[in-house]
């Protein structure tokens, strides 16, 4: 008796594939893996010359952090000035006459840094062009 | 009919760095057919079955240097395809985002659209009826089914045991009866 049950009857053959598919897909893999194989060579190639980039890199980091703690160690200075020694310095520090002159000028022009500027002083200030463009 | 060369010999040429490409173009050529329709009852889509059959060998030509024979050229082959298979289908389904009712209706839709289904309507019901089993159990199916292999070997392609295919097996079979029954 003809039996109605698929599973009784196996097929394998229920999916086609197009024309020409099995005889040309061993020859587009190979082509493929050739593609993939190129990309892990120069892959490889990068990563070797990366690697002795690092190598040169590291070593002149090396030395060079090296080099940085021999000279910090020759700027350290001998010793620190303790605050005594700053006092005496200052006190025997004397102004000579040329020093009072360039005193006394800056002391008259400090008045019109101390002294208040008046509205239109203001005004006249910030109406100038070139302010303006420091001030921007 | 072709004739193929033996696992043994073939595994000899791919594992020789100069006959490699050689052996692996005639392991290619005697399991692509096995593979690829192993595969294409998973995914149904030409294109799909496609692009997994070549990372299938691609896979294997990565490792065919490391393999040892601790199993059988061919379940370690069905291993990698069937990895293939779930990985993809694992992340379509994620890609999707859809129910796994829809992912049924979509498989279905898959398959009565496809141009390359030559299967009559016994054929089609049957494959439908395939489509409502979970990706693992078809897959057990599958080789179990249409591959006929061992329950050994398919616990060596699996991962899985003996007792839990048989199990799996069985339980597969019972839906597909049920669903032909119902159609």
């Amino acid at each position: 008796m003809k039996s109605n049950n698929p599973l009784d009857k196996k097929s394998l053959h229920s999916f086609d594939v197009p024309k020409g598919y099995f005889e040309e897909f061993p020859s587009k893999l190979q082509d493929v893996i050739n593609s993939e194989e190129n990309e892990i060579t120069i892959w490889e190639k990068i990563s070797l010359i990366l690697r002795g980039r690092f190598t040169i890199v590291s070593s002149i980091m090396v030395a060079l952090v090296l080099v940085i703690l021999q000279f910090s160690d020759s700027t350290k200075p001998e010793k620190s000035i303790n605050s005594e020694e700053a006092y005496t310095y200052l006190s025997n520090f004397e102004i000579d006459e040329y020093n009072e002159l360039l005193l006394f000028e800056y002391m008259e022009d400090w008045s019109s840094v101390t002294n208040e500027p008046t509205e239109d002083e203001i005004i006249e200030y910030l109406m100038t062009q070139e302010n303006i463009e420091i001030e921007i | 009919m072709e004739k193929y060369l033996s696992d043994q010999e073939l595994l000899t040429l791919c594992q020789n760095k100069e006959s490699q490409s050689y052996g692996f173009n005639l392991l290619v050529r005697k399991y692509q057919k096995r593979l690829y329709f192993h595969i294409r009852k998973m995914v149904l889509i030409h294109e799909d079955s496609d692009d997994l059959l070549q990372q299938t060998f691609i896979k294997a030509w990565k490792g065919i240097m490391l393999f040892r024979g601790e199993s059988q050229l061919y379940t370690w082959l069905f291993r990698i395809a069937s990895n293939v298979c779930i990985d993809f289908l694992n992340t379509k389904k994620k890609r999707m985002n859809i129910s796994l009712e829809e992912v049924e209706k979509k498989y279905l839709n898959t398959l009565e659209e496809d141009p390359l289904f030559t299967g009559d309507e016994m054929e089609k019901i049957f494959h439908r009826a395939l489509l409502t089993l979970p990706d693992k159990q078809r897959l057990v199916f599958n080789l179990k089914y249409f591959e006929e292999l061992k329950y050994e070997e398919i616990a060596e392609i699996t991962g899985t045991s003996v007792g839990a295919l048989k199990a799996s097996y069985y339980y597969a079979v019972e839906k597909i009866k049920t669903f032909i029954k119902q159609d």
